[in-house]
């Protein structure tokens, strides 16, 4: 896991330097907004995966599907919430 | 008003009139009676601290509102929104990530497995010495918690007060500690005489009112500003972000508070922080705290992310356009009090000012009582145990508890206070409490998430986490340039380096240790068991213990070049995993059923004592009759237990047919043998006066499982 932090510190930089010649302000507005969907979405993912194979929340249950569908909005509304307010901020 | 220039800022006193004062002291009073009034539903310690498992979601909703705005209170989010603008909203909005793991996770197990404690957790899953390690570390977290709490406290009420006073000739300076101190004494005074039933109903009232209060303040400014429209424009394009700049500055980057308290924050706050989590299991059911988790992740932290930071907004907005108001280089620390000094007149000032140092106390008190909790669950009772004096049964034990949970609660106030002087050097509340967070939290954060998720992970792997992976962090502390290869860019501030991005390095040396011990279990018991079989192991065994000692004390005080230090943690995690092998007995098989995310159901059958029944019946309304018994059963007729599709021996919740109390009057049994009297519930004394009921209210029966 070190290794690959290092190439991700590395590709982080690449990634800022190269936006950085189109589209200055790129890696301040949108980046951390991916960069939080991305690495909080695979926690969110692997959380889902687990709780769904481990059995603790048994889609054959009415309120457990309820449930697993309330996780799935609240990702995706925090994710136009932020998205929604960077637009905003940028454009208005 | 007064200023002063302290280094860069400008910080103020004597800010307010005396009819704000009035105003603040009146809305204390009435917030305590308030939580007196509830004191009195406090019949044992479970209702002292867990306010008897009966509240509805609603209820626990809005008190968590106080909680969980009191602790990252106006004053740092303020702070950061006049530094950095409507990127301070961002650690209340990423707390969705984790949600799965505690709805479908850590909730139902730490209520079904009826554990009063994060430590007694520990216990089950691992092994009485794991439960120790785990108390030593959730006191430490819990008093820092405490000590934010009071230093935030102080900040917010310093600007208030003139710069010293006079009596009997002398002239005294009002310090940060001194009005610590006496802020301490006050929530002490409250804590001890109410308890979470009194902490979880004066937070519901003000939940409402700092939402209130909040609002009103940003109404006010916005008027004061001109509009908003006058507002936004007047705001940079940065300060409209809502998130901050990737990696810098230093004091408030992206990435670092991302790992700071995306992940060890959300974290430490769902599944460590105890106050929290007293308030879900004081939910009546498993479904209901999830319903209070859901809706104050949705609704209740983006509100009170404005609540909180738009002082700060409007701060800035007003320091652009009249700068001679607000100077730029104001304290930002200040800033909440300085804007609604501005924008409200005498007397609302005074309110919201109360709002803000009430929620604080009422975040400080919850800590403090949940402080008290791990106190008589973790070190009272195993050392009563110990001595062959502890019998839980007896009534007399539960008043001696009680008492001792009152005394706990002092010292832990006084500790908090101490505790204070470690965040006093930062320059805002904002940056002690990422440091807080990103020290404490991770050790006990990957302990209880593998301990949840990993049925391998082994005791000999948590106790070696809390060991060498404590020791990891130490170097971190020691020389900051090792969480280099983490910093995502961010430069090192040589005053407090890595404040937040340290989350990430101290997390991953903690998964590391926790990981490599797991994985080679089998080579562990082998030298364990070849020690077993040697006549002087046990000597051997005791020389392990002592190099790990060593190696403690020569990381703690950093005796040795790092490479060494590092060889020597390698060494130690050899030898605490294998002495944890020689001394613990572990049965995996045992030790994890019910106690994983991988055997809920097993946990709510140890919970109900049988097998439970999924069927879905209905809500029903009974009147109550008393009859005589000491057994812990109530009985319907037959008809009803049908139309509620219940058996003999199922979880019955028995609640006042009043919703708006919020399941106050409320009480959980067990269906008993049924009668022939439809619409009528046999009721035992006991039942009766723990449920509070009343005579010829009507009552809402349901089968729990």
């Amino acid at each position: 896991m070190y290794p690959c932090v290092i190439l991700l510190t590395i590709s982080l930089n690449f990634i800022k330097t190269f936006l950085e010649g189109y589209m200055p302000s790129f890696f301040d507005t949108w980046f951390p907004f991916i960069y939080l969907y991305v690495v909080g979405g695979f926690f969110f993912l692997v959380g889902m995966i687990i709780i769904k194979k481990s059995g603790a929340i048994n889609l054959n249950i009415k309120r457990h599907k309820y449930w697993y569908r309330i996780l799935i909005f609240g990702f995706f509304y925090f994710v136009v919430l932020h998205a929604f307010f960077i637009i905003l901020a940028l454009y208005w | 008003m007064e200023t002063s220039t302290q280094g860069m800022h400008q910080t103020f006193h004597n800010i307010g009139s005396s009819t704000d004062w009035i105003v603040m002291v009146v809305y204390f009073i009435v917030i305590m009676l308030f939580g007196s009034y509830f004191g009195r539903y406090n019949r044992s310690t479970k209702d002292f601290f867990f306010g008897g498992r009966r509240f509805a979601w609603w209820l626990i909703a809005f008190s968590i509102v106080a909680t969980g705005v009191g602790s990252h209170s106006f004053v740092k989010y303020s702070a950061k929104g006049f530094e950095h603008g409507i990127s301070s909203t961002m650690t209340y909005i990423n707390d969705w990530f984790f949600l799965p793991f505690f709805l479908f996770g850590w909730l139902p197990i730490i209520v079904y497995t009826k554990i009063r404690s994060i430590p007694e957790y520990f216990e089950k899953r691992f092994s009485p010495s794991a439960r120790f390690l785990a108390t030593i570390l959730l006191l430490f977290y819990m008093l820092g918690y405490i000590g934010i709490g009071f230093l935030t406290l102080g900040k917010a009420v310093l600007p208030m007060l003139p710069e010293s006073f006079t009596m009997f000739g002398n002239e005294f300076q009002i310090t940060l500690m001194g009005a610590v101190i006496v802020i301490a004494i006050i929530t002490g005074i409250y804590i001890t005489f109410g308890g979470q039933t009194a902490v979880i109903f004066t937070d519901l009232l003000q939940g409402f009112i700092l939402l209130f209060a909040g609002f009103f303040l940003f109404f006010l400014g916005i008027s004061y500003i001109g509009g908003i429209d006058v507002f936004w424009n007047l705001l940079p394009q940065e300060w409209k972000m809502p998130l901050a700049k990737f990696n810098h500055p230093t004091d408030f980057n992206f990435v670092g508070i991302f790992w700071q308290d995306g992940v060890a924050g959300s974290i430490g706050f769902l599944f460590m922080n105890m106050g929290l989590i007293m308030r879900f299991m004081a939910t009546k059911s498993v479904d209901e705290g999830r319903k209070a988790a859901t809706f104050n992740i949705l609704f209740m932290l983006p509100l009170s992310a404005i609540v909180v930071g738009n002082a700060g907004w409007i701060g800035k907005a007003i320091s652009i356009s009249n700068p001679e108001l607000v100077p730029p280089n104001t304290s930002p620390d200040q800033i909440f009090v300085v804007v609604a000094n501005i924008v409200a007149i005498p007397g609302v000032f005074g309110f919201i000012m109360a709002a803000l140092t009430a929620a604080l106390m009422s975040t400080v008190d919850t800590l403090i009582n949940a402080t008290a909790a791990i106190y008589i669950n973790d070190v009272y009772r195993p050392i009563r145990t110990f001595l062959k004096k502890h019998e839980l049964t007896t009534k007399g034990e539960d008043k001696k508890e009680l008492a001792a949970a009152r005394y706990s609660s002092v010292i832990i106030t006084a500790l908090g206070v101490i505790s204070v002087l470690a965040f006093k050097s930062f320059p805002t509340v904002y940056e002690a409490h990422g440091y807080f967070h990103s020290t404490l939290t991770p050790p006990l954060v990957v302990a209880i998430f593998l301990g949840l998720f990993w049925k391998k992970f082994t005791p000999a792997a948590v106790i070696t986490t809390f060991v060498a992976g404590v020791a990891l962090m130490i170097v971190g502390l020691h020389d900051p340039n090792v969480i280099t290869p983490f910093n995502h860019g961010i430069e090192m501030d040589p005053n407090h380096p890595y404040s937040y991005i340290r989350a990430l390095y101290n997390t991953f040396v903690c998964v590391f240790v926790a990981v490599a011990v797991t994985v080679t279990t089998t080579q562990q018991i082998s030298v364990s068991k070849m020690l077993k079989a040697k006549s002087n192991g046990l000597q051997i065994v005791y020389v392990m213990i002592a190099i790990a000692v060593l190696t403690f004390v020569i990381v703690l005080f950093d005796l040795l070049p790092l490479t060494l230090q590092f060889v020597a943690i390698l060494i130690m995690m050899f030898t605490t995993s294998v002495v944890s092998h020689y001394f613990i007995k572990y049965d995996q098989e045992l030790q994890t059923t019910g106690l994983t995310v991988w055997s809920v159901d097993k946990a709510k059958e140890f919970f109900k004592g049988s097998k439970i029944n999924n069927a879905e019946g209905e809500k029903i309304k009974v009147n109550w009759k008393q009859v005589e018994g000491e057994e812990d059963i109530v009985n319907f007729s037959k008809n009803d237990m049908d139309r509620m599709k219940a058996k003999v021996g199922d979880l019955v919740y028995l609640c006042d047919v009043r919703k708006y109390l919020g399941g106050l009057k409320s009480v959980h049994s067990v269906f008993g043998e049924p009668h022939d009297e439809d619409g009528i519930v046999h009721i035992t004394e006991d039942n009766l006066l723990n449920g509070v009921f009343e005579k010829g209210r009507l009552l809402t029966a349901e089968k729990e499982m």
